[in-house]
C-alpha cells in the first residue's frame, strides 16, 4: 500500500518540480490523499468480510507489477484506458464531455478491422497497421464529430448525444461481426484474424507496441494541450466561455474540433485492441475502457501525468481484481466500490481546494 | 401614520473595501406600508446595502433597528428571522420542484413532516388570494417563466412571514410586459402593510410605484424625497450632482478632421434576454479621439460597446472599419483589425480567472509569439513580466491566479494588454468602475495617452466626472438610441442627465 502511494508520488513530484506550477503540487497532492482515503475505507469493507485488508491489497496493488509477465498483462489494460483518457481530455480540456469513449473505440476497431482483413491489407503486410490506424483515427473522428456537430449546430447536449451514440456504435459493431466482417471460415460471430498485429515489444510478456503509442499519445496531448495556441483556445474555452468570446475563439469550431481530436485518440484505442490484443474484431471489445477513460481523465485532472498516473491506477485495480478474489475470496467487484470512492474523494478534494483559494473579494462594493 | 415605529430603520451604515468606500454614513428606513425606492447607478452602493441588511457583509459601523430594536443581522438566516425577505436578483429556488416543493425545502418545516404539505398548500391558496400572486405552484419551476418565478420567490418570502421585503432591481430581468404585473404584486403587498424596499436605477419605474425616494451616489446619499413631490429634473440633479469637478484635460480640437477609423451604421442588437436594447445607432469613431457614451445602466451601451468589439453578434445594421464590412459573427476579424477592448467585466470576461496571469496575456492577440507551432511562452512570460513592472500590476508573480488579484491590478493588466498591439480603436466598458483612485487616475491617463498616439476611443461610463473630463465628444444613449451628442466643454452635467433620462427641452 505504501510501496505504492510511493511510487505514484515520486512519479508526480519529479515531474511538477519540473512543471513548476504551484496548482500541480496541489492536484499531485489531492490525487494521493484520495487514493489513501480510498483505500484506508476499503479496508474497512474487508475487514468486516474478515480479510486481512493488507493481504487484498498485496494481491491487489502490488502483485500486477510482480512479474514480467503480469506487468505485461496490466499493460494490455492500461493502453485503451490510457488512449481514451488522453482523448476525452482533450474534450473536458474545453468543458464539453465525451462519454462516447465506448462507441468511438468500437467504429476505430471496425476500421482497423476492415483495412487488416481485406485483400490489400494482406497485400500491404506490416503497413497494413498504420493505414488501420489512420482509417481507425477517421472513423472515431467522424463518430465523436457526429456528437460535435449536433452541439455546435443545436445546441444538444453532448453528454446524451454521446452516450447515445455508444449504443448505436455498439450495435454496429455486432453488425459487422456478425455479417460483413465476419471471417467466412468459422462459426463463431468474430472476424478473421487481421493482415499483421502489433509486435510484442518483450518476448515472454503480452505488452505491445500499443503500449508506445499510448505513452506517444500522452505526449502528444501533453504538447497539443499547453503548448499550441489551439491547445490554448480550447483551455480558454474551458475557463470561461464569456472569455472565449472576447477572445475572438468561437464555440462551435473548437467544440467541434475538439470532439474529433478526441475521436482519433479514442478510434487509435479501438484499432490497438484489435492489432494488437485481439487480434481479430469481437463483440464487446470496447468492454467498460470508454468509462474507465473518463474516469481517469477526470481523476488525473486533465493533467498529463495525472491522466497517465490513474490510467496505471484502475489498469492495476483492474488486472489486480482476479487474483485478489482467487487469493482472498474477496469479490472482483470490489474494485468498484475502491473506484468509486477514489472518485467521491477526488471531487471533494476540489471542491474544498476551490473553497480555500477564493479570496475575499476586497474590492468591487456595489457589483 | 408617519410617526409609528419604522419597521426597519438603519442609522449610519458604513462599509469599506479595502480602500474604496462603498457606504458612506447611510440612514434610511421602511415603514410599513409604504415602497421605499433606492434610486442610484450602477457602483452607487446600493447593493452593498442590501447585502448588508440581508446579511451577507457586516457593516464597520452604524445599527440597524427592526421594530425599534437593535439587531445584528450575521446571516440571510437571522434575516429572515427578523421577518425581512429578499427578491435576489438571481432566483434561489430549486429548478426541477414546484413551487410548494420550494417553499416546503425553505426551512421551518421538519424533514419528516410530509403531511404538512398539504397545509403549505393551503397557506399558500390563502396568501395567493390575499395578494393577487396568480402563479402556477404545482408545476416545476423551470416550466415557469422569469416573471413566474419571480412570483414564487415572492410567495416563499410572505410564506416565511416576511414584514420587510427587499426587491433587488427586479426588473432587470424582467421582461417589459411582465413588469406591470409585478408592480401590481408590490401594490398588493403595501395595502396589506408590508415594507418594500425597492432597489432600482430605472427612474420612471421609481417614480411610478414607490412612496419615499432615497438616492444614493457613490456611497452617500445625496437626497430624500417623497415620491409625490419628485420630478424627474430634481432626482437628476440629486443622481449627477450639482457641481461635477471637471479636471482640465487637453482635448483633442483637431479631431474632426482625422479619418474615420470604426463607423457603425444603424446598429441594432438585443440584450441576453432577446430583448431588443439596441435600437439602431450610426456612429463614427476617428483618429485620436475619446468618444464618450452615456447612458442609464441597461439603455444598450452595454451592447453597443459588445457590438462594436465583436462580442456580440449584431442583429442589424453594420459595422465598417476603414472601408471595410466586418462581419459580427465572431470578434475574431475585429482583433485582425486591431480593435481593443477592455470589458466591464475583468474576472470572467476580461480574462480566465483560472488562468496564470501569463496565460491571460495572450488572450484576445491578433500576434500569438510563436516559435514553429508552438506558443513561444519563454516570450510571453517574458513579456507579461516586463509589463506588469511597467504598469505596476502587483502580483506574486506571473504565475499568479488571475483571479487572486485585485480589481485594480487585474485593470491595469488588461488595459496593458489592451494597449499591447496599439490599436486602432479602443473600447473601454466602464473601466474604472470600483477601483481606488490611484488605479483610477493610472487607468484614465493611460486612455488619453493612446488617444494622443491616434488611437480611437469609445469610453462607457457611469462617472460623469470620467466622461466630461475624458471625453472630446459625448454621445448620450436613452432607450436604444441616441438622445443627443454633445460636446463636454460646452454642455453640463445637467443636460447630459436629462437626455439620458429621457426628459423633452434638455
Amino acid at each position: 500500500m505504501n510501496a505504492f502511494g510511493a511510487r505514484i508520488d515520486d512519479t508526480i513530484r519529479n515531474f511538477s518540480s519540473r512543471m513548476a506550477r504551484q496548482s500541480v503540487g496541489r492536484k499531485a497532492a489531492i490525487f494521493l490523499l484520495s487514493v489513501l482515503g480510498a483505500l484506508a475505507i476499503g479496508a474497512v469493507f474487508l475487514a468486516v468480510l474478515k480479510v486481512n485488508p493488507l493481504t487484498a491489497y498485496y494481491y491487489l496493488l502490488i502483485r500486477p507489477f510482480g512479474s514480467f509477465n503480469s506487468i505485461g498483462e496490466m499493460s494490455i489494460k492500461l493502453v485503451p484506458i490510457l488512449l481514451v483518457g488522453v482523448g476525452v481530455s482533450f474534450t473536458f480540456s474545453a468543458k464539453l464531455s465525451n462519454l462516447g469513449g465506448e462507441g468511438q473505440m468500437c467504429l476505430g476497431a471496425v476500421g482497423m478491422t476492415i483495412v487488416g482483413t481485406s485483400a490489400w491489407g494482406a497485400a500491404l503486410g506490416g503497413w497494413s497497421i498504420p493505414l488501420g490506424m489512420l482509417a481507425a483515427a477517421l472513423f472515431g473522428a467522424v463518430w465523436a464529430g457526429i456528437a460535435g456537430l449536433v452541439k455546435t449546430c443545436f445546441h444538444a447536449s453532448e453528454i446524451i448525444t454521446t452516450l447515445l451514440l455508444n449504443y448505436i456504435a455498439v450495435q454496429f459493431l455486432s453488425y459487422c461481426v456478425y455479417y460483413p466482417l465476419r471471417d467466412p471460415g468459422g462459426n463463431i460471430p468474430q472476424s478473421a484474424k487481421v493482415a499483421a498485429v502489433l509486435p510484442k515489444l518483450f518476448s515472454g510478456s503480452r505488452m505491445n507496441a500499443g503500449f508506445l503509442i499510448a505513452l506517444a499519445a500522452v505526449v502528444i496531448y501533453a504538447v497539443v494541450i499547453r503548448r499550441t495556441p489551439f491547445g490554448y483556445r480550447l483551455r480558454v474555452l474551458g475557463g470561461s466561455v464569456p472569455a472565449a468570446e472576447y477572445g475572438g475563439i468561437r464555440r462551435g469550431k473548437y467544440y467541434l474540433l475538439a470532439m474529433m481530436l478526441s475521436g482519433v485518440f479514442t478510434g487509435i484505442a479501438g484499432a490497438v485492441e484489435v492489432a494488437g490484443t485481439q487480434t481479430r474484431l469481437l463483440e464487446g471489445l470496447a468492454g467498460s475502457y470508454g468509462f474507465d477513460g473518463v474516469v481517469a481523465a477526470l481523476l488525473g485532472m486533465l493533467h498529463p501525468l495525472g491522466v497517465a498516473a490513474a490510467s496505471v491506477l484502475l489498469a492495476v485495480l483492474s488486472a489486480g481484481a482476479e487474483t485478489m478474489q482467487v487469493k482472498t475470496g474477496v469479490s472482483s467487484l470490489f474494485v468498484n466500490v475502491l473506484e468509486a470512492l477514489i472518485v467521491l474523494f477526488i471531487l471533494l478534494g476540489m471542491s474544498y481546494a476551490s473553497e480555500k483559494k477564493k479570496p475575499v473579494r476586497e474590492k468591487e462594493g456595489a457589483k | 401614520m408617519k410617526t409609528e415605529t419604522p419597521l426597519l430603520e438603519l442609522r449610519g451604515i458604513t462599509k469599506t473595501f479595502g480602500t474604496f468606500v462603498a457606504n458612506d454614513r447611510i440612514d434610511l428606513d421602511v415603514r410599513a406600508g409604504e415602497v421605499h425606492a433606492v434610486l442610484g447607478e450602477n457602483g452607487a452602493g446600493k447593493s452593498t446595502l442590501m447585502n448588508i441588511i440581508y446579511g451577507m457583509y457586516r457593516p464597520d459601523a452604524g445599527t440597524i433597528r427592526v421594530n425599534g430594536e437593535q439587531v445584528q443581522i450575521a446571516s440571510p438566516k437571522d434575516a429572515l428571522a427578523h421577518k425581512i425577505g429578499m427578491v435576489h436578483q438571481h432566483f434561489m429556488l430549486v429548478n426541477v420542484f414546484s413551487a410548494i416543493d420550494n417553499i416546503f425545502l425553505m426551512g421551518d418545516e421538519k424533514p419528516w413532516a410530509l403531511r404538512k404539505k398539504k397545509k403549505i398548500e393551503e397557506r399558500l391558496a390563502e396568501l395567493q388570494e390575499r395578494y393577487h400572486i396568480d402563479v402556477d405552484i404545482h408545476s416545476p419551476v423551470e416550466q415557469l417563466s422569469i416573471g413566474m418565478q419571480q412570483k414564487v420567490e415572492i410567495l416563499k418570502l410572505l410564506y416565511t412571514g416576511a414584514e420587510i421585503l427587499i426587491f433587488d432591481e427586479p426588473t432587470a430581468v424582467l421582461p417589459p410586459q411582465e413588469c406591470d404585473s409585478l408592480f401590481e404584486i408590490i401594490a398588493g403587498l403595501t395595502a396589506e402593510g408590508k415594507g418594500v424596499l425597492f432597489i432600482s436605477h430605472k427612474l420612471d419605474e421609481v417614480l411610478r410605484i414607490s412612496d419615499r425616494i432615497t438616492v444614493l451616489t457613490r456611497g452617500k446619499v445625496t437626497g430624500r424625497m417623497d415620491a409625490a413631490e419628485a420630478d424627474k429634473e430634481t432626482i437628476v440633479r440629486m443622481m449627477v450632482g450639482e457641481d461635477v469637478k471637471v479636471p482640465e484635460t487637453d482635448r483633442s480640437e483637431s479631431s474632426g478632421q482625422n479619418p474615420v477609423l470604426l463607423r457603425a451604421e444603424q446598429l441594432r442588437a438585443k440584450d441576453n434576454r432577446g430583448v431588443l436594447t439596441l435600437d439602431g445607432v450610426s456612429m463614427e469613431i476617428r483618429a485620436g479621439e475619446i468618444v464618450g457614451v452615456a447612458g442609464v445602466e441597461g439603455n444598450g451601451q452595454i451592447e453597443l460597446a459588445e457590438v462594436l468589439s465583436g462580442v456580440r453578434r449584431a442583429a442589424g445594421g453594420r459595422i465598417l472599419i476603414g472601408e471595410k464590412e466586418i462581419s459580427t459573427r465572431s470578434a475574431e476579424p475585429f482583433i485582425e483589425q486591431k480593435i481593443a477592448y477592455v470589458p466591464a467585466d475583468r474576472n470572467h470576461v476580461g480574462s480566465v480567472p483560472d488562468f496564470p496571469l501569463y496565460e491571460n496575456w495572450i488572450l484576445r492577440s491578433g500576434r500569438l509569439p510563436k516559435k514553429g507551432i508552438l506558443l513561444n511562452y519563454p516570450a510571453i512570460r517574458k513579456e507579461a513580466a516586463a509589463v506588469m513592472a511597467d504598469y505596476d500590476v502587483r502580483a506574486r508573480g506571473i504565475g499568479d491566479r488571475t483571479a487572486d488579484l485585485s480589481g485594480g491590478n487585474l485593470q491595469k493588466f488588461i488595459m496593458a494588454r489592451s494597449l499591447r498591439e496599439t490599436p486602432r480603436v479602443l473600447i473601454c466598458s466602464y473601466p474604472t468602475r470600483g477601483l481606488d483612485i490611484k488605479a483610477t487616475c493610472f487607468i484614465r491617463e493611460k486612455i488619453l495617452e493612446a488617444r494622443n498616439r491616434g488611437c480611437g476611443i469609445v469610453l462607457l461610463s457611469g462617472d460623469f466626472e470620467e466622461l466630461f473630463s475624458l471625453s472630446d465628444r459625448l454621445v448620450v444613449l436613452c432607450r436604444g438610441r441616441i438622445a443627443g451628442e454633445v460636446r463636454p466643454a460646452e454642455a453640463t452635467v445637467r443636460q447630459v442627465g436629462m437626455m439620458m433620462m429621457g426628459v423633452a427641452g434638455a
